[in-house]
């Protein structure tokens, strides 16, 4: 998850889900913007400021802005949201960009939603075709219908999805609509724009619903009143942001570092334990480790667990310095610890230079090396 | 001037029949007087004037200013000659970042930067000369403010292996469109020749910061001129895309711009549909046609251009292969809503 370092909008935090590649980035967010703030007002593009982003530059992708109008008759809520696209693009690895538009201001609170690929150009490398899986509802939910030529592509790291949601039975049209698509991932969460029909209260727009996917399945709980069935168009990222840039490391609430212990939890054998403080810090990840251990001696390592950690980190490994603890003994320490798997903090092994069993204690900082 | 380090005449000073000895940071110099052999050409007179104004400029710089200067240039050296580095004065560096920003189209700047900058060298994919077609291709980007530096020199025997000191400057502000920047008018007003099929031509390529004048490593590399016909199938496939240049006239869009050298698995779209009259599809027609691996379907939407109107639409994008009268891409819609001209942007997954 990537967390904004600010706009200039006025928006606050802005919470974004990625999948960052070497030459495009996958974004997906929703935020609200209050038209009448003073920042909003005086931006003439409205920017965000992420940590870092994969690629320097985008060329200009579709976002979706709506705002909402409910009325009440007769103690029935009637809906006539609308929405349009806006144009965004990525301007440098730190700055998302949007157009500024003000055709909706006078409707109170504006939503964004981005939920868009941003691709680079003239990368030496052509598209090439993906599947196309066909866009079917779950087995218990019998009312759902989609397009003929609904399509979803379904990709390690992001589904698009490309459908509009009908309803075969009039029973369910006005109910909240709670189904699955066959084959779509498990592991998307996420609040997407939904666009279809128009009303007379607001010719030349696009009706907006918002659809919202949570752990794969999509519920739709209140849609424009003229029933109109809300279109998706969106790439999804997959995951908890499953990648981001790591050479820029997010940082844990609150304390501003990431930390962990790391516990020999096979065995507590005092002959084969590490139980140290890690921590890490932002930018350039630098990795300290307090503690102590016993040596599993330079020909084997230690299976290590982290009883805690505030943040996954990615697979790499460190080196530290250390002293022995044996009564008489100067020798040096050295430790390797290796974060094996990426984001599985149940794979982690450490290595000690001392013999077998000796104890030592480790005080150290050294640059974590990306593996 | 041309100053050649000398260990030959160590503790020499003085001037003798054109000959200059001088001791310069612990270097020996020898300069030998020189005098133009020929006619300057604009370019040159620019670059003297501007040198010698630079030059002069330095002497109005308050004390101060002259001192952070000197202070910056300490951390800088110049060129490495018998294995000693020369050290810059502050005048060596003001002279020398200015002349950069000059050179780039930016003012003389009077406060020294705050550090020295550390700047990446140039990277480029292709680098394609062939008499009516200079390009490069696949420039590794650089954000403002960086500019790109090129230089070439005029097509010499395939032979010779190092003329790059024959370059000269073609443009020392190129602006890539995405990585890809043509320099043939920029060749031929500065070399006056067109590169000529067969023969080599040296290149060299820097990015200078126009903010501080300091400018990276030059990369230097050597290309075959090779013909038109060989040139065009190599930018061809380089980076395939279709413009507003290279569709047929019969095609209802404008401003177009379709781009499949993605990296992705998406196929790029930046185009303003107009729709056939009494239909809502839109047509492209690439004179070039289109190759059988884009043959598919893709979707996009765009949106109302007209005022006033905000409609979204939803295209399915086929591209196809056709006789009648040739491939096409066609946009269905092609409109949103009643709108006459519709924006689409983004991109589309090729299926």
């Amino acid at each position: 998850m990537i967390i904004s370092r600010e706009n200039n909008f006025g928006a606050g935090e802005i919470k974004i889900q990625a999948y960052q590649a070497s030459n495009y980035v996958v974004l997906n967010t929703r935020f609200t913007i209050d038209p009448a703030s003073e920042a909003y007002r005086s931006a003439e593009v409205l920017e965000i400021t992420v940590p870092g982003l994969s690629i320097d530059r985008s060329a200009v992708s579709p976002v979706f802005v709506a705002f909402h109008d409910r009325r009440t008759s007769y103690g029935t809520i009637f809906g006539y949201d609308c929405c349009t696209i806006l144009k965004s693009w990525i301007k440098d690895p730190y700055t998302i960009c949007i157009e500024k538009f003000d055709k909706f201001d006078s409707y109170g609170t504006l939503y964004v939603y981005i939920a868009t690929l941003y691709p680079q150009l003239n990368q030496g490398v052509n598209v090439a075709k993906s599947t196309k899986l066909a866009v079917q509802a779950s087995d218990d939910a019998p009312y759902m219908s989609f397009e003929s030529d609904a399509a979803m592509v379904v990709n390690e790291h992001w589904v698009f999805l490309k459908c509009r949601l009908g309803c075969t039975q009039s029973a369910m049209q006005e109910k909240m609509w709670d189904f699955g698509i066959k084959n779509f991932p498990s592991d998307v969460n996420i609040e997407l724009a939904g666009f279809g029909g128009s009303s007379q209260d607001h010719t030349n727009k696009t009706g907006f619903s918002e659809v919202r996917i949570k752990d794969g399945r999509f519920i739709s709980n209140f849609r424009m009143s003229q029933g109109q069935n809300p279109t998706i168009f969106a790439f999804i990222v997959r995951g908890d942001n499953s990648g981001y840039p790591i050479d820029i490391m997010p940082k844990a609430v609150g304390d501003g570092i990431l930390s962990a212990e790391v516990d020999d939890a096979l065995s507590w054998d005092a002959s084969r334990y590490l139980k140290a403080t890690l921590e890490v810090g932002g930018g350039p990840f630098f990795f300290s480790a307090e503690g102590k251990g016993g040596s599993s001696g330079p020909s084997s390592s230690n299976s290590l667990k982290f009883v805690y950690n505030s943040h996954k980190m990615p697979k790499g490994n460190g080196y530290f310095y250390g002293r022995s603890l044996k009564s008489g003994s100067l020798a040096i320490a050295f430790s390797y610890f290796s974060m094996n798997s990426e984001y599985d903090s149940s794979n982690v092994t450490n290595i000690c230079s001392l013999p077998s069993r000796e104890e030592y204690e480790v005080f150290d900082t050294c640059l974590y090396l990306y593996s | 001037m041309i100053a050649l380090p000398s260990i030959a005449f160590g503790g020499f000073s003085g001037s003798a029949k054109g000959v200059t000895a001088r001791q310069v940071s612990g270097r020996s110099i020898l300069s030998l007087k020189c005098w133009p052999t020929g006619m300057a050409t604009a370019a040159q007179v620019v670059r003297r004037t501007s040198m010698a104004k630079i030059t002069k400029s330095y002497k109005t710089l308050t004390t101060l200013q002259q001192k952070e200067w000197e202070k910056l240039a300490a951390h800088t050296t110049g060129a490495s000659v018998f294995g000693q580095k020369a050290q810059l004065s502050g005048m060596n560096l003001y002279v020398r970042l200015n002349a950069n920003r000059v050179m780039a189209g930016e003012p003389i700047i009077s406060d020294a930067p705050a550090q020295v900058m550390a700047i990446d060298v140039a990277s480029c994919r292709d680098i394609i000369v062939a008499p009516s077609i200079v390009i490069l291709n696949g420039i590794k980007h650089q954000a403002f403010p960086h500019k790109l530096v090129v230089k070439m020199s005029a097509p010499v025997s395939p032979g010779i292996s190092n003329a790059w000191s024959k370059t000269v400057i073609l443009s020392s502000s190129v602006e890539d469109d995405w990585g890809g920047a043509d320099v043939t008018e920029f060749y031929t007003k500065a070399i006056g020749i067109s590169p000529i099929v067969g023969q080599k031509v040296f290149v060299e390529l820097y990015w200078v910061d126009t903010v501080t004048g300091f400018t990276g490593e030059p990369v230097k590399t050597a290309v075959i001129v090779m013909t038109d016909e060989e040139a065009g199938a190599a930018s061809r496939s380089s980076r395939q895309r279709i413009t507003e240049d290279t569709i047929s006239e019969d095609s209802t869009v404008t401003e177009c711009e379709i781009e499949f050298s993605t990296g992705s698995p998406v196929i790029y779209f930046d185009l303003v549909s107009q729709g056939e009259t009494g239909v809502s599809n839109s047509l492209v027609y690439p004179e070039g046609g289109i190759p059988d691996d884009f043959i598919g379907t893709s979707y996009i939407i765009g949106r109302a251009k007209d005022e006033g109107k905000y409609d979204i639409t939803l295209s399915t994008v086929t591209l196809a292969k056709s006789s009648y009268p040739s491939d096409y891409i066609r946009f269905t819609p092609g409109k949103a809503g009643g709108a006459t001209d519709t924006e689409i942007f983004g991109v589309g997954v090729l299926l």
